[in-house]
């Protein structure tokens, strides 16, 4: 029987919670902000083994370590921890080690510090071969990161579980937490066949020949596409045991709707507001709010918006020479459709933590509704409204 | 399998049985190359209940060519920088699952003294049950016998000449074993090929250990600029001239001399090889000197010796 608690916690708190519901006993640990609080909780936690490591860099070379042994692993970063990490980020993905880490989105240092919300961290990584499923609440990262290890762990491919910074770490909210006994019985067991075992002759990562290398590199292409069907299934059993149910894409009054918000991360539960507003207005507008952005499920978009007029796309980060990450992936996703197509608006708010308000949310809405497409460049959006 | 001569004989003398080779033909290491002596040493005393690490270095090349492996134990080979860190969580998760594989790295000079140094020292600082082999041939010569900062002082590369208005060049090198002794680490030994005996104690030592340990082998590369017939001869030189001292150091403050060298000429050592010939030896000269009085020092404090 499956029993809940629902506690008042955030989203640091529910994310090191995840990680011992899935059964990991060891951690590796290095301090940033806006992920500290994940690190002390697993410090503290008797039953996991932490070590407190000298870089991110060694975090995730520690945790790759952890992994070859067929054992979980927690670890948790944001911003410049992500960065330092990336190298071996695509070692952990070409190794198929299906490792699951927490990252809390902050600003990059580019022009100055800057310690506010921002996806540039992970959409940095969207090309190493880790899965990337991205939340707006402190439940969903419970959640999200359950389901999380059941994908990575059944197509052998680490998955990266997001949030922002701030909003998703330490805002609290009242979260169910289910009990220990479902929770494992729903992860179930790490995978431990084909790893090194002493005695036994094997090379992992040697070098390969180049046709090799191509037949390695389309397999980890490949269970990435197939990554979509596992989430849904996995949902799907997530739905039945704890009662609420994710889709890589989410839809929420798009049947109908002319104008369709698309978000990822926080901003969601924002535009989750606005749209139930403007339906009491008697305007038709939806919403689509993505929770896989890796692999990018295009097809589902596609579909779930195929019949509206426009897409209004509000990115919290900044592709320099390109504009909105989920805009542009969206423009991509659109590709392939025959004859009338939803314009595509792209929206960037909200770089470094700034507050997305609904009333931003609102002028984009007008914006779209009254004006055409830009081509070529997203439009800023702040409290004073959009700058063209 | 092995069912030779040697074998039948052993057995008919009653003498304990030959150990079995881990590093086995098939790598493809060049002619004269001075680390295949080492790794053969090394991994025959170890035994094949190990997990090695390589991080990126000529033995991500010629430990397993495409297809196959030369090291009848995995391996994993990784990234310049991640060897270190990697073996200390494998090591931490094969202690909470209760296997006894020893976590073994296979490091270059480059990874320890340079690009690694901070996972090395890391790991170091935390005393993870890892045993690490510095297979120091002192520069980058898997990319054309770049300077790195074990590479000597007066020594060549492509990327350094020792000039006097040359400032990148090396004029001092790491010393890697006063890092880790300043790290109070549990082992420490310096070990070369050509002093088999020395380095099978040592190896063996370590490996009743637990804690880090690390053992920097001086191994000779044809980069150097010798013929590979010298390779031995010159690794030889390396330690009777007190270029390389052999030594070992416990926790960090116990030292010992495991070997007198009959401190030839250094340049006998240097004559063999064309890293050398713009060099007048004078710096390489006195950080021998230096190095020596310093180890005498050490050596003299703990006169029980290192292991007490």
């Amino acid at each position: 029987m499956v029993t809940s608690d629902r506690r008042l916690i955030n989203g640091a708190e529910a994310m090191a919670l995840a990680f011992n519901l899935a059964g990991v006993r060891v951690a590796y640990a290095y301090p940033i902000t806006p992920q500290s609080e994940v690190m002390e909780l697993l410090a503290s936690d008797p039953n996991i083994t932490c070590v407190a490591s000298d870089s991110e860099y060694n975090v995730l070379a520690g945790a790759e370590g952890v992994l070859w042994a067929g054992e979980r692993c927690a670890i948790a970063t944001a911003s410049q921890g992500l960065l330092y990490m990336s190298e071996v980020m695509w070692e952990v993905a070409g190794n198929r080690l299906p490792l699951v880490m927490g990252v809390f989105s902050r600003a990059v240092k580019g022009p100055g510090w800057c310690l506010g919300a921002q996806q540039n961290d992970v959409l940095f990584m969207r090309d190493t071969g880790w899965l990337h499923f991205i939340c707006e609440s402190a439940q969903q990262m419970m959640d999200l990161m359950l389901i999380a290890f059941r994908v990575a762990e059944k197509v052998s491919l680490p998955a990266i579980v997001s949030g922002d910074g701030y909003y998703v770490s330490h805002q609290k909210e009242p979260v169910y937490v289910p009990d220990l006994a479902s929770s494992r019985q729903f992860v179930g067991d790490p995978p431990r066949q084909g790893l090194p075992t002493g005695g036994t002759a094997a090379s992992y990562g040697a070098l390969v020949p180049p046709a090799s290398f191509l037949r390695l590199v389309r397999h980890i292409y490949e269970d990435m596409e197939s990554a979509l069907g596992v989430f849904v299934d996995a949902s799907a059993e997530f739905a039945d045991r704890f009662g609420r149910r994710y889709s890589p894409v989410d839809f929420l009054c798009a049947d109908d709707a002319d104008t369709i918000l698309v978000t990822a991360g926080s901003i969601g539960g924002t535009a989750e507001h606005v749209v139930r507003m403007l339906r009491q207005q008697g305007m038709r507008v939806g919403l689509a709010r993505m929770r896989c952005l890796r692999p990018f499920p295009a097809a589902m978009l596609r579909h779930g918006v195929r019949s509206a007029k426009r897409l209004v796309v509000v990115d919290r980060n900044l592709l320099y020479g390109i504009g909105g990450a989920v805009a542009a992936e969206t423009r991509l996703a659109l590709d392939v459709l025959s004859g009338p197509r939803p314009s595509v608006y792209s929206f960037v708010a909200g770089l470094g933590g700034i507050d997305v308000t609904p009333e931003m949310l609102m002028a984009a809405v007008e914006y779209a509704e009254t004006k055409p497409p830009t081509v070529g460049r997203p439009l800023f959006v702040t409290e004073a409204g959009v700058e063209g | 399998m092995r069912d030779n001569l040697l074998d039948r004989l052993s057995e008919s003398l009653d003498l304990p049985a030959p150990q079995q080779d881990v590093f086995v033909s098939g790598h493809t290491a060049c002619p004269g190359c001075g680390a295949i002596p080492a790794i053969r040493a090394v991994t025959r005393i170890i035994g094949p209940n190990a997990i090695y690490l390589v991080p990126a270095s000529c033995a991500s090349l010629y430990v397993s060519p495409p297809d196959t492996t030369a090291l009848q134990a995995p391996v994993i080979h990784t990234v310049f920088a991640a060897a270190f860190a990697q073996a200390e969580g494998l090591a931490y998760a094969l202690k909470r699952q209760g296997r006894d594989e020893r976590v073994v790295v296979w490091a270059g000079d480059g990874a320890c003294y340079d690009i690694g140094l901070g996972g090395l020292s890391g790991i170091a600082a935390r005393g993870a049950d890892v045993l690490v082999f510095c297979n120091d041939n002192e520069g980058y010569q898997n990319t054309g016998g770049h300077q790195s900062t074990a590479t000597p002082p007066d020594a060549t590369t492509p990327i350094g000449r020792p000039t006097a208005d040359d400032a990148p060049a090396t004029s001092q090198r790491k010393d890697l074993v006063e890092i880790l002794a300043a790290h109070r680490v549990r082992y420490i030994a310096t070990a070369s090929p050509a002093f088999p005996e020395d380095l099978e104690a040592k190896v063996k030592y370590a490996s009743s250990l637990s804690g880090f340990r690390l053992i920097l082998l001086m191994t000779t590369c044809v980069t150097w600029g010798f013929e590979a017939r010298h390779s031995m001869r010159l690794a030889r030189l390396t330690v009777d001239t007190g270029y390389f001292p052999l030594y070992e150091v416990e926790h960090g403050v116990r030292y010992r001399i495991t070997y007198e060298p009959p401190m030839r000429a250094v340049e006998e050592f240097a004559a063999l090889q064309k890293r050398f010939r713009n060099g007048d030896l004078v710096a390489l000269k006195r950080e021998i000197a230096q190095k020596w009085e310093d180890l005498r020092f050490k050596a003299g404090r703990y006169p029980d010796g290192a292991k007490a």
